[in-house]
């Protein structure tokens, strides 16, 4: 990492969201939206006001990923 | 052979961070990066795995079909999880963008497309083919952070952002 690198550090994911989709603001500060598939988000965070929403799956909680699907 | 840059190399970093249920430390650590993915009608922006036991980039269907990326369903594939669960997966042409620190990295490449339900785990899933075959990753489990440094046959340049 070279020395003048800086960035954010995201905040956690609460695990209420665990094995849903979510939608962050643009500056990945604020979770604006979730739900069960990515349209839903989609229209929620377009309803939230964010325009330029990024989307995310969050894992189940208590399931660790070692690959694959 | 040329260099992408002369002085210094600028990473791409993002490590983010779940609260989970019973794990030691109560909170998960993915090396995750903001993925553009650019079609003809549009883009979109998700978290994206950065996986170099991975084989393929895999995108969910959405976003094939919020973008207008061009697929060929004529050559459909299987992917496999490591306990064998497979899943069909069809190929398209994306621009991919990664961007940090002031640098911007964009190409044209061919990714796979799921369903999104298939992507119980992850948003999306950067693998060797479409992307990982471009860069030097670094993981750094001290600092947790994720450096990923373009290699030389990186497909396109490295802008810098405005």
């Amino acid at each position: 990492m070279t020395d003048n690198q800086t960035f954010e550090r995201p905040p956690a994911v609460p695990i209420e969201y665990a094995g849903r989709w979510i939608a962050w603001n643009q500056s990945q500060t604020k979770i604006v939206a979730a739900g069960e598939t990515l349209p839903q988000v989609r229209e929620a965070a377009k309803k939230a006001g964010e325009s330029e929403p990024v989307f995310a799956k969050a894992p189940r909680a208590n399931v660790r990923f070692v690959g694959g699907r | 052979m040329f260099a992408l840059w002369a002085d210094d190399e600028v990473p791409v970093s993002r490590i983010s961070r779940h609260a989970v249920g019973r794990f030691p430390d109560g909170v998960l650590l993915r090396p995750e990066v903001p993925l553009r993915i650019i079609g003809p009608d549009g883009a979109e922006t998700l978290l994206a795995l950065v996986d170099t036991g991975a084989d393929a980039t895999v995108l969910p269907k959405w976003t094939q079909e919020a973008i207008g990326a061009a697929i060929d369903e004529t050559q459909p594939s299987i992917i496999s999880g490591i306990a064998g669960q497979e899943l069909e997966v069809v190929p398209g042409n994306v621009e991919l963008m990664l961007e940090q620190a002031g640098q911007v990295f964009r190409w044209t490449t061919r990714v796979d497309f799921a369903a999104d339900e298939g992507l119980v785990d992850a948003a999306a899933i950067l693998g060797h083919a479409g992307c990982l075959r471009y860069f030097r990753p670094s993981f750094d489990g001290y600092d947790r952070e994720l450096e990923l440094v373009p290699t030389p046959d990186f497909p396109a340049t490295v802008t810098t952002s405005k």
